[in-house]
């Protein structure tokens, strides 16, 4: 903003601390603020460090083990596996770990080099993935044992509800995405409905709907457990937000495309699903990822219906008598889990915004919609 | 319908053919044929909606019944028999549904309202400082977005809730902030004034005078200053009446301090700890979101907008005040509307902590207490509705303003 001219004088050219020097003279708020918050590092930073590390306990079996003085990590190093599968018999732990573990490696195998295949082994792969995970962790088929609902809980519950919400609304957003850009009225106004209804909603009362309503509106005799009414609510939540993410992306493919394809003949799923769609989705693939990332994040509210996903387990836990008070320790560990799923997903979406600006200025048609 | 000979003409070579497309005499075949089919695809959708919307009511009118629970929105006017621990209208156990109901209501728009303008402020500071001169003010406020933004809300609440508000002394050891206001682990004390009638409104007039005053002195002064003018004495000496004017009427209030009585503070506005956990983590979540959002809008200026400021000698501050500013609002304003849907409906998540909002009151006991599930879900649907469509239409309103302002 403020660049001092320096008067033309002297020819030296600026060292490193002249410039920091002619910075911070020309910026004084700046520099006053940067001083403070030096300071303020230093006061609370070293405290921090002490607690966290230096007086940090890692190993004990209650509370009184514990350094007063430091964290207390003993607690989150005793209830790992709790807070990792809720309260998923132990004798069946391999199936949550196996449901556990296939998403980061699919995404591994979405970071290797290309060989052929792989894209369809990673679409089918995630497309399959909610209802293989449901099937393995329910069980009660193949020979599995059959585990309630109502014992999942932890990162596998979140990761469950969240991916499976995310699965299941993508083809719903597309469907909702396609009707509100349609030239038919009743279906427009439909598709318009349902997206601005789900939309204006807070995810909260959706929830407590879902469990008090949808009960009521199943013929008698049908019950789901909670999990399954919840996952009913955010994907439908999830589905109309996507929806509009979907419908930014239609906007941004150029007309001439659909009207080409209808010259040559392709019917309007075909053109859709051939033509339109796949430029519109990677016309705003940063977004979906967006979404994806509060979806992450809006999981957490399945506590208000009395599920036990990551936070809400944890938050359980804080009331066991041998480790009380340890709600700092908790919910920093809750904080860094879901800080690095959400910081690692929006590296993703700002990278490929990046990919998508160079490809866009390599084309030489120069066909750049305004946003 | 005016009929022209041409239509005429053409009306009588489609007669033959003898169908409703009259109308649109140009119509060939193929088109017609189109017609049909759109208006068969909307019919059978439809159909298939009102088949779902039929078994949905059915059920539920079965389930209902066999659950032996009334409906009807007479409830409203029942006594609930129950007190909230906050609310802004007086409420006992002999109110109604209905006014719990506004209680609750009320209770929403003051934390969102609240919420709202912290957010702003805050999320402006920030992400002005995001496009600082200064790098270490940039990386500091990225550092503060990327750390805010990437945890759920619920946790930034849960942590305002446990960590941050339990760790205040307890009400005996109260922090006290000037002797005026305290600071414990049962919420926030503040002084409150206390009024008569007749003295209140001559405070009020005052206060809005002097408010009015403080604006009109301010405008003109920049106005002034953007002319490239001396600002003239009118504006000065209209915003230091202002002020004044201010001062007196808040001194003149009878200002009632909380004085610590046995266990707890009496006198004054007591502000629960849930209330101030709730506005502190929505602003701080939302601040982010605010951020990044004005930081967007910052980048959105082209260059050459700056630069031909500098060229103009315009000082800095003026120019982010005059150009940048002024043209970055028409990026920031849509996406800060959604925003601010965001934090209202977000608002609700104070049923998590014990705040008595609209979804903890109504959706939450009163449904609890009459079993009136269809009756009040529709209500808060409606209430949310409402307001995120007040909000769009606000949005849109300013959109179609800016735009011709542009061209």
């Amino acid at each position: 903003m403020a660049t001092t001219s320096v008067s033309g004088n002297s020819r030296a050219p600026a060292t490193a601390a002249g410039r920091l020097l002619a910075t911070a003279v020309a910026n004084p708020f700046g520099t006053l603020v940067v001083l403070g918050l030096a300071y303020l590092a230093w006061t609370l930073g070293l405290p921090i460090v002490d607690w966290a590390f230096v007086n940090a306990t890692w190993v004990a079996s209650d509370r009184a083990g514990c350094n007063p003085d430091g964290a207390c990590w003993a607690f989150i190093v005793n209830r790992l596996p709790q807070f990792a599968f809720g309260f998923y018999p132990e004798a069946e732990r391999w199936r949550a770990w196996i449901v556990l573990l296939a998403p980061p490696l699919l995404l591994l195998l979405a970071m290797a080099p290309d060989f052929p295949g792989r894209r369809r082994i990673l679409v089918v792969g995630f497309c399959l993935y909610p209802i293989a995970a449901f099937v393995m962790l329910a069980g009660g088929v193949l020979g599995l044992a059959p585990v309630p609902s109502e014992k999942w809980g932890g990162l596998l519950l979140t990761m469950v509800v969240g991916l499976g919400a995310f699965v299941f609304s993508f083809p719903i957003a597309i469907l909702l995405a396609i009707g509100r850009a349609s030239k038919l009225p009743a279906i427009r106004l439909l598709a318009t409905g349902f997206i601005e209804f789900w939309r204006g909603m807070p995810l909260i009362a959706i929830l407590f709907m879902s469990v008090i309503m949808l009960p009521l509106f199943l013929p008698p005799g049908v019950e789901f457990p909670r999990l399954t009414l919840a996952m009913i609510g955010i994907t439908l939540y999830s589905a109309a937000f996507l929806a509009e993410v979907a419908r930014g992306g239609l906007q941004s493919v150029s007309r001439g495309q659909s009207e080409a394809a209808n010259a040559l003949g392709f019917g309007f799923w075909a053109m859709q699903g051939y033509i339109v769609m796949p430029q519109a989705l990677r016309a705003v693939l940063p977004g979906i990822v967006n979404s994806a990332i509060s979806l992450l994040k809006d999981t957490t509210y399945v506590m208000v219906v009395g599920l036990f996903d990551l936070l809400n387990i944890v938050n359980a836990a804080l009331s066991d008598p041998a480790w009380l008070g340890l709600a700092t320790e908790g919910y920093v560990f809750v904080g860094l889990v879901f800080w690095s799923l959400c910081f690692g997903l929006s590296q993703v979406s700002a990278r490929m915004e990046r990919d998508a600006e160079r490809n866009q200025s390599r084309t030489p048609s120069g066909e750049r919609k305004a946003p | 319908m005016a009929v022209s000979d041409q239509d005429m003409a053409t009306g009588i070579w489609n007669a033959a053919e003898g169908d409703e497309a009259d109308a649109r005499p140009h119509l060939g075949p193929r088109q017609r044929w189109a017609r049909r089919k759109a208006i068969l695809q909307q019919a059978a959708v439809l159909l298939l909606v009102a088949a779902v919307a039929v078994f949905v009511i059915r059920n539920t009118v079965v389930n209902l019944q066999a659950r032996g629970l009334a409906s009807g929105f007479d409830f409203l006017r029942q006594e609930a028999g129950f007190k909230m621990a906050f609310s802004l209208i007086a409420i006992d156990p002999t109110s109604t549904y209905g006014r719990i109901f506004l209680a609750g209501l009320l209770n929403s728009l003051l934390v969102a309202a609240l919420a709202i303008v912290a957010a702003t402020m805050l999320g402006f500071a920030v992400g002005l400082a995001r496009v600082s001169p200064s790098a270490p003010v940039r990386y500091v406020a990225r550092g503060y977005v990327e750390l805010v933004r990437n945890l759920p809300l619920l946790l930034h609440l849960l942590l305002w809730q446990a960590v941050v508000l339990r760790s205040l002394p307890v009400v005996r050891e109260a922090i006290g902030l000037g002797g005026f206001a305290f600071l414990s682990n049962r919420g926030l004390y503040l002084p409150a004034p206390v009024a008569g009638d007749a003295k209140a409104m001559v405070v009020a007039v005052a206060v809005a005078t002097g408010i009015a005053a403080i604006v009109a002195g301010w405008s003109i002064r920049s106005r002034a200053q953007a002319r490239g003018e001396a600002p003239p004495r009118l504006g000065l000496v209209l915003a230091a009446g202002g002020l004044v004017s201010n001062a007196a009427a808040i001194a003149l209030l009878d200002w009632q301090v909380p004085v610590l009585a046995g266990f707890d503070f009496r006198g004054g506005l007591k502000l629960m700890p849930e209330f101030v956990s709730l506005v502190a983590a929505l602003t701080i979540y939302n601040s982010a979101f605010v951020a990044e959002i004005v930081r967007a809008g910052v980048q959105s200026v082209a260059r050459g907008q700056r630069e031909a400021a500098l060229a103009l000698g315009l000082p800095p501050k003026l120019i982010l005040r005059l150009v940048i500013v002024p043209q970055a609002m028409r990026v920031i304003i849509p996406p800060l509307a959604n925003q601010y849907t965001h934090l209202i409906k977000a608002s609700a998540l104070a049923t998590v902590v014990g705040f008595p909002d609209l979804v903890n009151v109504f959706l939450g006991t009163s449904l609890n207490q009459t079993g009136r599930a269809v009756e009040i879900a529709v209500i808060t649907a409606c209430v949310y509705l409402a307001l995120s469509t007040s909000v769009a239409l606000a949005t849109s309103a300013y959109g179609r303003r800016v735009k011709l302002v542009e061209r």
